[in-house]
């Protein structure tokens, strides 16, 4: 792709470039990594802790109760439709960014970047407060007269959708804004010349072009939402369970960091597949947009 | 029947309200006041000088911050700081863990045998606890902790459940309602964020003991509590006595000075707190010093401070429960010391177990709650 050859580099050398991260890396994320792998072998002591005894029984244990399998499903169907939302959000939100937001262009990425700067933990809780049975909420839609009752919208399911929606939506935008804006107008143009209607230029025109964006923004949003934790901790009232809070769970409270450490490393292992797998499916999507 | 063996014993240490009537009775049973701490006592250093910090890792509004202020005030230099955990499971788990800084915990009974077993607890220097003096004579050898060596008591009170009397006119007297009755009040009913309580009460709706180790009424335990679970509007150790009060939970399990501390709020909510008839759990919450604490002189003077008979009828105008300390009665108001709730009737406390774990015990709970929750 490249259509030039790179002038060698002057200044400091590759390896030295490179150590900073690699060090970091390899003391705080192989190193750990390497902790959940080998603990994930090993025994629950009493009372909780490690024992240095080798073990075979926690990845069966999975399988102990249908209840586990039950959490990695709902997890799955969370991180599918919380990315599906991001993205039906996400995609006009970032075509309107990229080519109506005129002067205001600036002002709008900044709105969108400005809750970063307070405390994601900060911003959940608020939904606590927004969202509760006496919240704001609450009391505008009793005095619109469209609410009899309890909203009783905290502590479930729709909750925590919401909390993901609103928390990954920026992670999904950023990376459509960007393609959307290197979208060469004229292709556009060309296609309405050619005859192509608005809906047949966006489907056969601006979503091929567009999908490194939307395939950057699913994956952005897709792998962290496996992990999620706080969200459905705070808005689904420790009610609905992912599989981190599975998994926070059995470190900090069942203390079983054995059956914990197994629990990571199967989520690891499916985590790994399913991007093996989408990888392969967005190559294949991209060759045959080559073909068209 | 090996199980109300171990009941009795473990009743035997709380039972006697009427300390006068039956301490003797008490006493020997204990095998008498021994008031060796040990070998340890004997071959400790001399008291160090006071440290600059104290840092306490408490349950949740489970201290009168008036009785910090006090603390504070007598020693200026100390800087306190304080965490707070949601269970006893929890807060074992964050100290193994590694967590570091922490002072004082507060174990209860059964998990004190716990952290003793894993060395996780200093042996108290009671040479700094003179007011160890005003502890009644039946707390001062539990069968957790014998000789009172790593602990001291808190408090002591009942884990049962309240309901809201306007909601639930027809009341309500035993867990078999209390989980029964779920499907009615769907999503208005909470339970304790702990797998001992949790599971336990389930294992009573069956009639079993609340220390029962057998898989087979665990087993019934657990599937109980998946029926259950849909149901379960909260799982908190914290929130009850606020979704009580608003009506967003109809009927919660909780400890009996929370029910209490209902009482005192203005309006106050409508909530009767009830020991179930199937029997419940007797609890003695403690303070302990960590083995890794960095400043156990200053726990040491936290805890003889709380210690203090004063400090006792001041705490329990806080937390509501009961004292371990007779000396602090006469400071308690009426109100308080003669409500049933705080302070039961020997024939109330008569069907109530202590915690006991076992390893094997200990971890099927665990999991079975873990279950509940994922559920």
């Amino acid at each position: 792709m490249l259509g030039r050859p790179s002038p060698r580099p002057r200044g400091l050398p590759a390896p030295v470039l490179l150590a900073p991260a690699a060090l970091w890396y390899a003391a705080f994320f192989l190193v750990p990594l390497g902790f959940v792998l080998v603990f994930s072998f090993l025994t629950s002591a009493d009372f909780g802790g490690i024992e240095f005894r080798f073990s075979l029984d926690n990845y069966p244990q999975l399988l102990r109760s249908p209840i586990y399998l039950k959490v990695f499903f709902n997890t799955l169907v969370m991180a599918f439709a919380g990315t599906t939302l991001c993205l039906l959000v996400g995609y006009p939100l970032a075509y309107f960014l990229a080519t109506r937001a005129g002067r205001y262009k600036n002002l709008f990425l900044v709105m969108l970047i400005v809750p970063f700067w307070t405390s994601f933990l900060t911003r959940t809780y608020a939904w606590l407060i927004l969202l509760s049975n006496s919240g704001p909420l609450s009391h505008l839609l009793h005095q619109a007269n469209l609410l009899q009752g309890d909203l009783n919208f905290l502590y479930s399911y729709k909750a925590v959708v919401m909390g993901v929606v609103y928390n990954y939506l920026p992670l999904m935008v950023f990376p459509l804004y960007v393609s959307l804006e290197r979208l060469d107008k004229r292709l556009l143009e060309a296609a309405k010349d050619l005859g192509a209607g608005r809906l047949a230029t966006f489907w056969r025109v601006t979503v091929p072009l567009t999908m490194p964006g939307i395939l950057t923004g699913c994956l952005l949003v897709f792998i962290p939402l496996t992990g999620e934790y706080v969200i459905p901790a705070i808005l689904g009232g420790g009610k609905f369970f992912m599989i981190g809070n599975l998994i926070g769970d059995e470190f900090i409270s069942a203390h079983d960091w054995a059956f914990g450490s197994a629990l990571g490393m199967a989520v690891i292992v499916v985590l790994l597949g399913l991007i093996i797998l989408y990888f392969r499916a967005a190559r294949r999507a991209s060759s045959a947009d080559m073909a068209l | 029947m090996s199980r109300i063996t171990v009941r009795d014993l473990n009743r035997r240490e709380f039972l006697v309200i009427s300390a006068a009537a039956s301490g003797g009775l008490i006493l020997a049973a204990c095998g008498g006041t021994t008031p060796s701490t040990g070998a340890a006592a004997a071959t400790q250093t001399p008291v160090g000088p006071m440290e600059n910090a104290l840092s306490i890792y408490n349950w949740d509004q489970y201290l009168n911050p008036d009785t910090l202020k006090a603390f504070q005030a007598k020693y200026p230099s100390l800087q306190v700081s304080n965490a707070t955990y949601a269970s006893n499971e929890d807060m074992l788990a964050k100290i193994e863990a590694g967590a570091k800084g922490y002072d004082i915990v507060v174990p209860t009974g059964y998990m004190v045998e716990i952290m003793i077993q894993k060395g996780l607890l200093l042996p108290l220097d009671k040479r700094q606890l003179p007011n160890f003096s005003h502890v009644d004579a039946r707390f001062r050898n539990p069968g957790y902790d014998p000789g009172s060596a790593h602990s001291v008591p808190k408090d002591w009170g009942t884990t049962g459940f309240g309901y809201r009397t306007d909601k639930i006119p027809a009341g309500m007297t035993t867990w078999k309602e209390f989980f029964d009755n779920a499907a009615q009040y769907s999503g208005k009913v909470s339970v304790i964020d702990g797998a001992t309580e949790t599971v336990g009460m389930a294992l009573k709706y069956f009639g079993y003991s609340y220390n029962s180790d057998k898989d087979a009424e665990l087993s019934k335990a657990r599937d109980l509590l998946v029926k259950f679970k849909p149901h379960v509007g909260a799982i908190t150790s914290t929130d009850y006595k606020a979704d009580l009060t608003n009506a967003t939970m109809y009927y919660s399990m909780g400890w009996n000075g929370d029910f209490e501390a209902l009482k005192g709020q203005t309006p106050a909510p409508p909530v009767q707190y009830i020991v179930p008839k199937e029997g419940s759990e007797l609890w003695v919450d403690t303070w302990a010093i960590l083995q890794s604490a960095p400043h156990p002189v200053a726990a040491h003077a936290f805890i003889n401070f709380l210690l203090d008979p004063k400090i006792g009828a001041q705490e329990i105008q806080f937390t509501y429960y009961a004292q371990a300390e007779s000396d602090a009665l006469p400071l308690i108001p009426d109100a308080i010391k003669s409500d049933p709730i705080v302070y039961p009737s020997d024939s109330a406390l008569k069907p109530l177990e202590t915690r006991k774990a076992t390893a094997k015990g200990q971890k099927l709970r665990d999991q079975i709650f873990s279950e509940f929750k994922a559920a």
